[in-house]
């Protein structure tokens, strides 16, 4: 009976988990010269953003920068905003700025002739973000240590929600993008002062929890409970090391306020991103692409252009046990606070007490 | 006449085995010798058996100078002016009494004279009917088939071995045959319409471990049906075993046109349908999942069953709800005469089947079980990411039968099957089959017998998850199936040329399509109830199976079917100028109880024609147009347990088929090699698939994620097998293809902008090879080969990165395939005994699985990379998931007592 325990245990982890699985590497139409375009453009002049790649024929098929095409945005009152190529992928256009309501057509000519263009997206009026608010849980996480080896792991954290409105009846569509503002100290005793570092990093905290698809349920115009992202209290996660403290918790809310195109592909997208079916076959969520090439139809264009008006909102983690008060406060816009910093014994001007 | 005094023989010796020779002793001096001492006497000297009732002789002593002679000579002269009479057979001596039959036979010819005497002259044709029963246990033999060889015409028996045959007047000379039985050939003297219930007995030595074919040799040539595939008990119990056990589900689909659904699946396509267009039907009760462990194991316990008919086209009247194929899987009512215990013990499972007679004659009941030893077994591996999982499952299943009297019976059954699985602390799926049925038979007249059946069938399946999302977001969600159905219907025999079905269906659905609540008290889950639908079906059949002409036959049938989908409920209006989403709704309409919300119905003509060329070929064809009401709304080719069902509503029409089929049915060597060809087409309207990306589970809009699609398959099988002689096996070759379109005038519902693609079931070449050869008679090898084009997939062209994201460009739906599947499998069998008489008998299977060790991919799928808290998976790796990569040996040990 001992064989067969032990038999069987070696058959069912092969069955049961994932022990038989192996990479796969199927042989697929190469898409040589497929254009990818990623362009955003918003209501807020420097963050409309034009990136193309496209996919070399020879010798290596990967994705390279498509440089030196002509990049320009037209509207409905046919107004042309051109784009320039920077060097890094990118064709930004620091002054652009979209106007709610407005159509607007992409147009991309490359080098070798074929001309580009998306179909008309039309910038919605912007939803408003009604409230944020914190909720204490735990959270399981399963992910592989720096040996590969997969770990699971229970999290306690807060997990953060938010309430949206638009504007009238019509469907609320939106996503959002979550970066954690993390305020933090370090001291250092030097008898008889103390040096203390005024320290803070961004971190992205979005995850996979930024698109929100709305259910019919008979209230187009809102959204409760949206899910912006999940804070583990452990300061281990952020990277910090034993001897800096939390000191605040800042939330900056970007949210995109969407039209019916750029929902439809971000929710494919959000659906890419949390398919993980491992039994059975995925569910294939194709995305949508709003780019066709009008010089020559066989030329394959994948990617969205997006023009989605975006509001920013920076809250405030507020947990003070000893008063019952856990919430989140509006405070002014911390979005240009660098990414990461110290300052020794002097606060920065965004420091919160 | 041999063959009937063999098989007659060989009843009696089971019946007498315990008292033969080896009985008491009743000598009581030097010359004179009792019989048992006698026997034991000569049959030592002779190597023989003598087998005999023991009080025929009470009390007698006999001379012991007979022991000199022979054992025919000396039998002969102890029987002679007795009453009794002397066969040898297979070598064995047997007493029988000259009036051992009910017969009235001449006793040289055994001319058995069926009819009124009075009535001699007044008939020029005349109708036989009855029943062809197994002489040992008195179960029926569905199947068997009852053919006279003076006039070329023969009649299967149905579900409950009954059968009706129109002769002429006079003598005839009748044949009955059934695989796994010995051939009769009965000398008759028709006189008029008459009955007479006939009996078969098993042959002595299991022909072929892997036949699956139950019937007659010629049966194929002769009958009218085509495409339907039959299994007695007999060879249910000798099929292939699979992974853990015996599998009616899983061997079935190594037959020409019924293609497994992945690694020992028990879904299957037949001909390029899909799981739910197949109904499969225990005691006339549909089973909603058939399968336990994901697919590895069907729910089938196939010690229970005592017979298996499969229509995968040409479907008779009196079977409806599901277009592509029909099962009906008959449980075994147990035996009237004596107790049975059978069992076996496998890789994953065990399981236990009693029979018993509760009142001789009148009252039997069979129950049993299987048990998966799985769950107790991953609790004892020490792997971290195995802690708190447990995978197992059991099914119950009991029959009580009572037959009051000859004609009629009542049967009551109930089974029951569990499935857990759970992953860590995370998810827990738990998903189960509960069915009841009442079933009435009674034989009216020689002319009218009838049959009245209701039951229920009960499907639910219960999702938690808990763990790996944040505990404010956990869950349960909870769906379930009702089905009910009250059946009755009557069997005609108007003269003898003529057999006529008709009757009546009503079915009741009742789905729950998802009931979703927080699980714990620290979930954040707003409770959602999905609108529970109803339905409601009603049938009218008739058919009608006759001769034309001396070689021409058809079966004619005719099935209206009216559904109606029920209130309460509400049903949303969308904007017909738009693509159906939820932003598109225009009005919402509001049914209460019992109010019809949508009506469908229609008729379903089925008809069957059979030319015979000769006696050894034939013609067939047949047209089958069917209604399905209830469809499983799935986004994976696979079956998983969280599919939805979903009945025909406003906006989901039923699905339509419309199957023609042809086919050339040859024998050669005297039956011993059967071939056949057949080409299908079929045509399937309304068919529902998913939109990319579709939401299936708790989706109270689901039409706004399904579109409307058409298909059509068709498809030729070849197929050629050795039934009998030492080397036995089939090689069967199927060329198919399956397409699919969807037909929207809004291009986000478009599928590869409406042009046709292979559908997810699209296998175009598909061969297996089964073959078995005796080393001895205990001693059997065999072999299973099988291939299959690989199915359609979906698979990803680019990836690129979107933001800070990235994503993934698909192909068009279906435009690759997975790799090809091949597989070859390797059986030794050991049976332990060889005689019929022995009270326990078994038998062990050693069987190498996937010899070669070939990976073939049960699934393709994409996992990101897993990202630790507060970071972002950078991308996706693709995967294939194959159930086995290696040889595996599997040894399962069969019984019965």
């Amino acid at each position: 009976m001992d064989r067969l325990n032990t038999y069987t245990c070696i058959l069912l982890v092969f069955l049961l988990l994932n022990s038989c699985r192996e990479p796969y590497y199927p042989v697929t139409d190469s898409m040589d010269n497929v254009i990818v375009v990623d362009g955003l453009v918003t209501n807020e002049p420097g963050m409309s953003y034009i990136r193309l790649l496209y996919k070399q024929v020879t010798p290596f098929r990967d994705l390279v920068a498509l440089r030196n095409a002509t990049v320009y945005i037209e509207d409905d009152h046919d107004n042309i905003y051109p784009f320039s190529f920077t060097g890094i992928k990118y064709y930004p256009s620091p002054s652009f700025r979209g106007i709610e309501g407005r159509k607007y057509t992409l147009y991309i000519e490359t080098e070798d002739g074929d001309v580009f263009r998306s179909d008309p997206q039309l910038m919605v009026p912007a939803a408003k973000l009604e409230e944020v608010y914190p909720y204490r849980t735990v959270k399981e996480f399963l992910y592989d240590d720096d040996y590969g080896n997969p770990v699971r792991e229970m999290v306690r954290g807060t997990q953060v929600f938010a309430d949206l409105s638009g504007k009238g009846d019509e469907v609320l569509r939106f996503r959002t993008e979550t970066t954690l503002l993390l305020l933090y100290n370090f001291y250092h005793w030097r008898i008889p002062d103390i040096d203390v570092y005024y320290r803070w990093k961004k971190l992205d905290m979005t995850g996979e929890a930024g698109i929100n698809i709305p259910r019919f349920d008979g209230n187009y115009g809102q959204v409760t409970g949206h899910t912006l992202c999940f804070m583990p209290a452990s300061k281990m996660y952020y990277g910090l090391d034993p001897e800096e403290y939390i000191y605040r918790k800042i939330l900056i809310i970007r949210y995109y306020t969407l039209n019916d195109e750029a929902y439809r592909f971000h929710r494919e997208a959000h659906r890419q991103m949390t398919s993980e079916n491992k039994l059975f076959d995925p569910v294939v969520s194709q995305l949508p692409t709003n780019i066709t090439c009008i010089t020559d139809r066989g030329r394959p264009a994948v990617g969205f252009f997006e023009a989605s008006p975006v509001r920013s909102e920076t809250h405030m983690l507020v947990d003070q046990s000893y008063d019952n008060i856990f919430n989140f406060i509006r405070i002014e816009d911390l979005e240009h606070v660098p990414p990461r910093g110290s300052m020794l014994n002097e606060k920065p001007d965004f420091w919160q007490d | 006449m041999y063959q009937f005094v063999r098989s007659l023989t060989l009843v009696i010796a089971c019946l007498s085995a315990v008292y033969s020779a080896h009985g008491k002793s009743t000598a009581t001096g030097d010359d004179m010798i009792g019989i048992d001492e006698l026997a034991v006497i000569l049959e030592e000297r002779h190597s023989t058996r003598i087998f005999y009732e023991p009080h025929w002789f009470e009390d007698e002593l006999f001379s012991r100078t007979l022991a000199q002679l022979n054992p025919v000579q000396a039998m002969s002269n102890i029987i002679r002016g007795r009453g009794l009479t002397l066969l040898e057979v297979d070598g064995y001596i047997v007493i029988l009494p000259l009036d051992i039959t009910e017969v009235s036979r001449d006793p040289d010819t055994l001319l058995l004279t069926i009819g009124d005497p009075s009535q001699y002259g007044r008939y020029n044709r005349a109708t036989l009917s009855g029943r062809i029963l197994d002489g040992t246990t008195g179960e029926a033999l569905p199947g068997a088939v009852i053919y006279s060889e003076t006039t070329g015409t023969g009649s299967p028996a149905d579900r409950e071995g009954s059968f009706s045959i129109n002769l002429p007047t006079g003598e005839v000379t009748l044949r009955l045959s059934f695989v796994g039985y010995e051939d009769q050939h009965r000398r008759v003297n028709l006189l008029g319409p008459g009955a007479h219930d006939f009996f078969m007995f098993e042959e002595t030595q299991r022909i072929d471990e892997v036949t699956i074919m139950a019937r007659r040799a010629e049966e194929n040539i002769s009958r009218t049906q085509m495409s339907v595939i039959t299994m007695d008990a007999r060879v249910l119990r000798e099929l292939p075993s699979g992974i853990g056990d015996r599998d009616i589900l899983e061997s079935i689909t190594l037959l020409p046109g019924i293609q497994s659904t992945g690694e020992f699946g028990a879904g299957y396509h037949v001909r390029g349908g899909s799981n739910d267009q197949n109904l499969v039907m225990l005691e006339g009760m549909p089973l909603f999942n058939p399968s336990h462990l994901f697919g590895l194991v069907s729910v089938v316990n196939p010690d229970m069953i005592s017979s298996m008919t499969m229509y995968k086209g040409g479907i008779p009247a009196r079977y409806g709800e599901r277009v592509s194929s029909v099962m009906d899987l008959r449980m075994n009512p147990g035996n009237i005469d004596e107790f049975k215990l059978i069992g076996g013990i496998g890789l994953i499972n065990g399981r236990l089947h009693m029979e018993l007679p509760v009142i001789s004659d009148v009252v039997s009941f069979s129950a049993g079980g299987r048990s998966s030893y799985s769950d107790w077994l991953l609790d004892r591996i020490p792997a971290d990411e195995l802690v708190n999982s447990s995978a197992g499952f059991y099914d119950i299943s009991g029959a009580l039968t009572i037959s009051p009297d000859r004609n009629s019976s009542i049967s009551l059954f109930a089974y029951h099957s569990d499935d857990a699985f759970s992953y860590g602390e995370d998810t827990f799926y738990n998903y189960g089959n509960t069915l009841a049925s009442l079933r009435y038979n009674r034989v009216l007249s020689e002319k009218f017998s009838m049959n009245a059946a209701g039951g229920i069938s009960n499907y639910g399946y219960v999702v938690r998850e808990t763990g790996q999302v944040a505990e404010a977001e956990s869950y349960e969600m909870k769906s379930s199936v009702a089905y009910r159905s009250l059946r009755g219907s009557l069997l005609w025999f108007p003269d003898g040329n003529h057999r006529v079905e008709f009757g009546i269906n009503a079915i009741s659905y009742g789905i729950n399509p998802g009931n979703l609540s927080p699980a714990g008290s620290g979930s954040r889950i707003e409770p959602l109830q999905i609108d529970r639908e109803r339905g409601a079906e009603l049938s009218l059949f008739a058919s009608d199976e006759f001769e034309i002409t001396g070689r021409l036959s058809t079966e004619v049938g005719l099935r209206y079917t009216r559904y109606l989908y029920l209130g309460p409920g509400q049903t949303y209006i969308y904007d017909e100028s738009r693509p159906r989403r939820v932003e598109f709704i225009t009005d919402t309409l509001s049914f209460g109880r019992n109010e019809t919300v949508a009506a469908y119905g229609g008729l379903e003509p089925r008809i069957s024609f059979r030319y015979g060329i000769d006696g050894s070929s034939s013609l067939k064809a047949s047209y089958t147009r069917n209604n399905q009401y209830i469809s499983l709304v799935s986004n994976t080719a696979v079956i998983t347990p969280s599919d939805t069902w979903k009945l025909s509503d406003p906006h989901l029409k039923p699905l339509t088929s419309n199957q023609f089929a042809a086919g050339y049915f040859r024998n050669f060597a005297d039956n011993m090699i059967e071939t056949s060809a057949e080409i299908y087409f079929r045509g399937l309207s309304n068919l529902t698939d998913h939109r990319d990306g579709a939401e299936i589970v708790m989706n109270p809009s689901i039409e706004t994620d399904l579109v409307n699609v058409s298909g059509y398959s068709y498809g030729i099988e070849l197929y050629a097998a050795k039934n009998s002689g030492r080397l036995t096996g089939w090689v069967s070759y199927t060329l198919s293809a399956a397409r699919v379109r969807s037909e929207s005038e809004f291009e986000e519902d478009r599928i590869n902008d409406n042009n046709w693609f292979p559908s997810n079931f699209d296998r175009p070449n598909e061969l297996v090879v089964n073959t078995g050869y005796n080393i001895s008679r205990r001693w059997r090898i065999g072999a299973t080969f099988n291939y299959y084009t690989g199915r359609p997939s979906t698979l990803p062209e680019l990836q690129f990165p979107h933001g800070d994201r990235q994503l993934v460009y698909y192909s068009d739906r279906n435009k690759y395939r997975l790799p090809s599947y091949h597989r070859l499998d390797l059986h030794l069998s050991r049976h332990e005994t060889l005689r019929i008489n022995k009270r326990r008998s078994g038998y062990w299977t050693l069987s190498l699985l996937n010899v070669y060790g070939r990976k073939n991919p049960y699934s393709v799928f994409y996992e990101r990379d897993r990202a630790a808290p507060g970071q972002r998976a950078s991308g996706f790796n693709l995967y294939k998931l194959y159930i086995i990569g290696r040889p595996v040996p599997t040894l399962t040990y069969n019984f019965r007592f």
